[in-house]
């Protein structure tokens, strides 16, 4: 409703000026009748009134503007020359056309008298005959002269002033004209009493456009907004001065001041602003030609046209938008036909919304069309190496769309003339970015897409962050700023990753920028920390310092340094120093790693180090309350609980009830030297289970199970049947060897394989919690085990001495096991020497790897029974084919 | 602020002749001139805000009453060896109607000259690069040399 009433105001307003310029041009037109550039000014603007007339469905209004078009082509043309008969009655047709429009301004419809019927009917004859005027080649014959065949009009008088007068007098029109008298006509035209009026109370004298608008030279307006800064600046050095005086009056007057330049400011602002609907009420034609030439079918709604925006934005806005629409249609909307196939209406839907929200306004392009294929969009962006194939896996939905604002991409699938010009959406993209706003895109496939952009209200005076940086003020406008941050200590919230710093933000990771660092200054203890959105990606400035947030006027920079991508533009602070506004846009581009890329490469440096150690769940028990032990959870086959009284002593060993059988209970305290397990109601049994024989170890409390990585401190505890300690939970904690202790307990517990040879194992292990325990069972069954802390050291080893079996772990610092292998597998020597690799898990993709590479077996760390056997079978087959080969 | 030194009456005894007008200006040992009517007005010791990453002969922007203008060191960009501060703000007017500041040594007299005495710049200028050079005026102890303001500008953007 109201944006049809906006746009036959905005119709009005301009028919208004044409038809006063119209005025001024047949003035002139007359005492310059073969002047062609006025004739064509003249038909144009008769054009365009016809044109819009006829887009509102004004029958009249267009009719009279079509035949008065008819005679001023033949006018422009040189075909007839323009008399004061012709003139005449053009002017009259300007009138009717005035008279017309204020009907239309005050009724919001075209008049329905005759007289404009009648009027109509006069004119179509006249430029009838003006045109065969014009095909019998009319400078033959005085043009003026000639009788108009016009029934009402035929008179051999004067034309113009007789039909005027017939008019006057028979219709009841009280205008009349009479050119002749050019003097005269601006005086006579507008108001003749003398005739009386019997009908047409509407009718053309009476016309007086009231001008409810004036037009202001844009210039002006941008002269008062830029004295209006002034007067901002001005206004806040004179406060910052009162400030320092303590006086109240001066302050009452200075804070009177300042509201009056708020207010003024605000209303001068207001001189700049225009409805959006000075560019929205653009688009139903535009959304009309390009559906017509797609064949699609697609109804336009407008929402918010009447929300206010800086005239300087409008401008801007226009073209990205033109694009996004082009893009909705071409893209988007689908054909009718496939509509109905879809069940959708076959007349797709585009809304074009605007809004205010948080003093900014939102625009939103809203189709119902197809939405876009994110896996296509990846599949495109594969395709033009904008990412790689394991970058589209890993993308989420979200980021996948914001592809199409890469430059680049372009996802139609052939360039059609509508969206393919070779202007992407990372143009659109761009120019939204620097009006200061942002933009983003939503879709759902099947269902539409909704493109959002928000843009401030205006650029000349925005609020804005200003920093220090190398002693110099810097501003940086509000609407990019997040939030900040205080660094306490730089070295531990600061992460390095080549050349680019991040911070971790509530789990995010932003890239640093150092604005010192940018701006190619001494480097300070830059330590507060300002995040910033540059739309697409969030990055933290750091600088020396923050201050005060203000409401700046921004100035542009001349020639000299607009080139400088990091400013955008200067501005003059209360003190009346200059400062310069940071781009944050180009600053954005000082981020060396983009955040994925920072995930990523923390990610691998993350593994690189957990790969170095790795982590496991351990159990957290006692045995003592003084006491912490630790065992790997994965050892231990179930944790159960029991009564005191369901323990028992059978032929001097103890036993516990578990599940229908007896179980052996190991105390600890009677194979370690550590404090012995009080008396309890209730204990906790660990129990661990092998070659269908189980045993329960008895302690007094599960503590915890974490996970944590397996480097031990093996110096404090020395002893048989402890693998290490370490400090957990800010206790120091003993890693039990649980299969020495096993051991010491019944040392027939584990089946001994029948060793006919001497074996030396090699074993490349880095944890030494690992290293000690798989010695430990290693040995228990008879074999030498050497120890490699890495890849590297097992090379050196394998080169020192003889090895009957290697085993090696994969995740090692220096060399890891599969280059280990690989080493090993290129040398002659080691052809034969068999290879087990080890892993704390069991992962296919490693083992395959480590087979290609030559490793013949696979084993778990803590299967010790499988680990045992493999080891075995292989020396058992080496020494078989030694033996074959001997 | 403002102050444009007073025309030396002993420099206009060619009344009758045609004559041209230039502010003068020093930088070290040399004597530059501009027309008059490109010099808007002269400021000293503005204070100056520092652009970084802009080219080294551009000393930073200046408030002139609200308008920002750059301010070029002129001997910088002349490659002139100056030692001495430069605290002379030389408002200049191009023939785009831009305006600039010139940073200068010290300002010199106004100096009306007879147009026949302002002369095309020979080959070779001592110190200057001929291509900013737009006239030279032989004084009876010194060469004026008549700046090219759109040459000194240019490939500065």
């Amino acid at each position: 409703m109201s944006f049809e009433e906006d746009i036959l105001q905005d119709f009005i307003t301009e028919a208004k000026e044409s038809l006063e310029k119209l005025d001024e041009e047949f003035v002139e037109l007359e005492q310059d009748p073969q002047n062609t550039e006025i004739l064509k000014s003249i038909f144009r603007t008769m054009h365009t009134l016809k044109g819009t007339a006829g887009f509102f469905g004004f029958k009249t209004l267009e009719g009279i503007a079509h035949f008065a078009e008819d005679i001023l082509s033949k006018l422009r043309d040189g075909l007839v020359v323009a008399d004061e008969e012709i003139i005449d009655m053009l002017l009259q047709a300007v009138d009717h056309i005035k008279a017309i429009v204020a009907h239309i301004e005050e009724h919001k419809q075209e008049p329905v008298e005759d007289t404009y019927l009648e009027f109509l009917v006069t004119l179509s004859n006249f430029a009838d005959k003006v045109a065969r005027r014009a095909q019998g080649q009319a400078p033959s014959e005085p043009p003026s002269r000639e009788k108009p065949p016009a029934e009402e009009s035929a008179s051999p008088e004067k034309e113009p002033e007789k039909a005027a007068r017939e008019k006057a007098e028979e219709k009841g029109e009280p205008e009349k004209k009479e050119p002749e008298k050019k003097p005269e006509p601006a005086e006579v035209r507008p108001v003749s009493p003398e005739p009386p009026r019997k009908e047409a109370p509407k009718a053309p004298p009476q016309v007086t456009l009231t001008e409810t608008h004036i037009r202001v030279d844009v210039k002006l307006l941008d002269h008062l907004m830029n004295l209006a800064g002034e007067l901002v600046l001005a206004r806040n050095r004179l406060v910052q001065l009162a400030n320092q005086k303590v006086d109240p009056e001066l302050m009452q007057a200075t804070q009177t001041l300042s509201l009056v330049t708020t207010e003024m400011q605000e209303a001068i602002m207001k001189t700049r602003m225009q409805p959006i609907g000075n560019v929205f009420n653009k688009f139903p034609r535009i959304v009309r030609d390009l559906a017509r030439s797609t064949g699609k079918k697609v109804n336009l709604h407008i929402e918010g046209a009447d929300t206010e925006l800086d005239r300087s934005i409008i401008e801007a806005i226009k073209d990205p938008l033109t694009h996004l629409v082009r893009n909705s249609i071409d893209h988007g909307i689908e054909p009718p036909e496939e509509r109905v196939q879809l069940n959708k209406p076959p007349v797709g839907t585009l809304v074009m919304r605007a809004f205010h929200e948080g003093g900014q306004v939102i625009i939103e392009i809203e189709d119902d069309g197809r939405g876009i294929d994110t896996e296509k969009v990846k599949r495109k962006a594969v395709e033009k190496g904008l990412i790689t194939p394991e970058e589209a896996e890993r993308m989420s939905d979200h980021e996948a769309l914001n592809l199409i604002f890469r430059p680049g991409f372009s996802t139609a699938e052939k360039v059609t003339n509508i969206s393919g010009r070779g202007v992407g959406m990372d143009v659109v993209k761009t120019n939204i970015e620097r009006l200061g706003g942002s933009i983003e895109i939503r879709s759902v496939k099947g269902a539409g897409t909704t493109v959002r952009i928000k843009i401030p209200l205006t650029l000349a005076i925005v609020p804005a962050l200003i920093v220090v940086s190398g002693g110099e003020r810097y501003a940086i406008p509000q609407v990019s700023l997040k939030e900040l941050v205080n660094i306490e200590d730089p070295e531990k919230e600061i992460h390095r990753i080549g050349q680019s710093e991040f911070y971790r933000l509530r789990g995010n990771i932003i890239p640093l920028v150092r604005l010192a660092k940018v701006l190619g200054q001494s480097d300070g203890q830059a330590r507060s920390l300002v995040i910033l959105t540059s739309g697409t990606m969030d990055f933290g400035l750091l600088v020396d310092e923050v201050r005060d947030s203000e409401e700046i006027v921004v100035k542009p920079l001349d020639r000299f340094l607009k080139g400088i991508p990091i400013y955008a533009g200067a501005t003059i602070m209360g003190d009346g120093k200059v400062a310069l506004i940071l781009d944050v846009v180009g600053l954005s581009r000082h981020v060396g790693f983009r955040a994925e890329e920072a995930r990523k490469a923390l990610e691998e440096e993350k593994k690189r180090k957990d790969t170095s150690r790795e982590t496991h769940f351990i159990l957290l028990f006692n045995v003592h309350p003084e006491e912490q032990f630790a065992i790997p959870l994965s050892l231990v086959s179930r944790l159960d609980k029991i009564k005191a009284e369901s323990l028992e002593y059978v032929g001097g060993k103890e036993l516990v009830q578990y599940k229908g059988h007896s179980v052996p209970v190991i105390r600890l305290e009677n194979y370690l030297p550590i404090q012995p397990l009080p008396e309890q109601e209730e204990y906790n049994l660990l129990l661990f289970e092998e070659n269908e024989k189980m045993v329960a170890v008895l302690v007094s409390q599960i503590l915890d199970s974490i996970e944590t990585d397996l480097e031990l401190d093996e110096d404090i505890y020395r002893t048989e049947g402890i693998l290490g300690n370490r400090i957990i939970n800010g206790r120091t904690t003993i890693f039990v060897d649980i299969y020495k202790i096993i051991e010491m307990f019944d040392p027939d517990w584990f089946k001994k394989p029948v060793l006919e040879i001497h074996s030396r194992i090699l074993y490349a292990e880095d944890s030494s919690f690992y290293a000690q325990l798989v010695k430990n069972y290693l040995e228990g069954a008879g074999y030498e085990v050497e120890i490699a802390e890495d890849g590297v050291r097992a090379w050196e080893k394998l080169q020192e001495g003889a090895y009957d079996l290697l085993i090696t772990d994969i995740e090692m610092p220096r060399m890891n096991g599969l280059e280990l292998i690989k080493k090993v597998r290129a040398d002659e020597r080691f052809r034969d020497l068999p290879i087990m690799v080890l892993t704390s898990i069991s992962a296919e993709e490693v083992y395959r790897k480590a087979k290609e590479l030559g490793a013949d077996e696979f084993q778990t760390k803590l299967d010790r029974q499988a680990v045992i056997e493999a080891a075995t079978r292989l020396l058992t087959a080496k020494t078989t084919t030694a033996e074959a080969a001997a | 602020m403002a102050e444009l030194p007073l025309p030396a009456s002993e420099t206009r005894p060619v009344l009758s002749e045609d004559t041209q007008t230039f502010v003068t200006f020093w930088l070290g040992e040399h004597l530059f001139g501009l027309p008059i009517a490109e010099v808007v007005e002269i400021n000293r010791k503005m204070e100056i805000t520092p652009v970084p990453l802009a080219p080294a002969y551009i000393k930073g922007i200046i408030n002139l009453r609200g308008q920002v203008l750059t301010t070029v060191d002129l001997a910088e960009r002349l490659g002139l060896q100056v030692e001495a501060p430069r605290a002379y703000n030389l408002i200049v007017r191009t023939e785009d109607e831009e305006r600039i500041s010139f940073l200068v040594e010290k300002i010199g007299d106004i100096l009306e000259v007879p147009s026949k005495n302002v002369e095309e710049p020979p080959e070779r200028i001592e110190g200057v690069e001929r291509k900013f050079v737009r006239h030279v005026c032989q004084l009876p102890e010194r060469l004026l040399v008549i700046l090219n303001v759109r040459e000194v500008l240019q490939d500065s953007g």
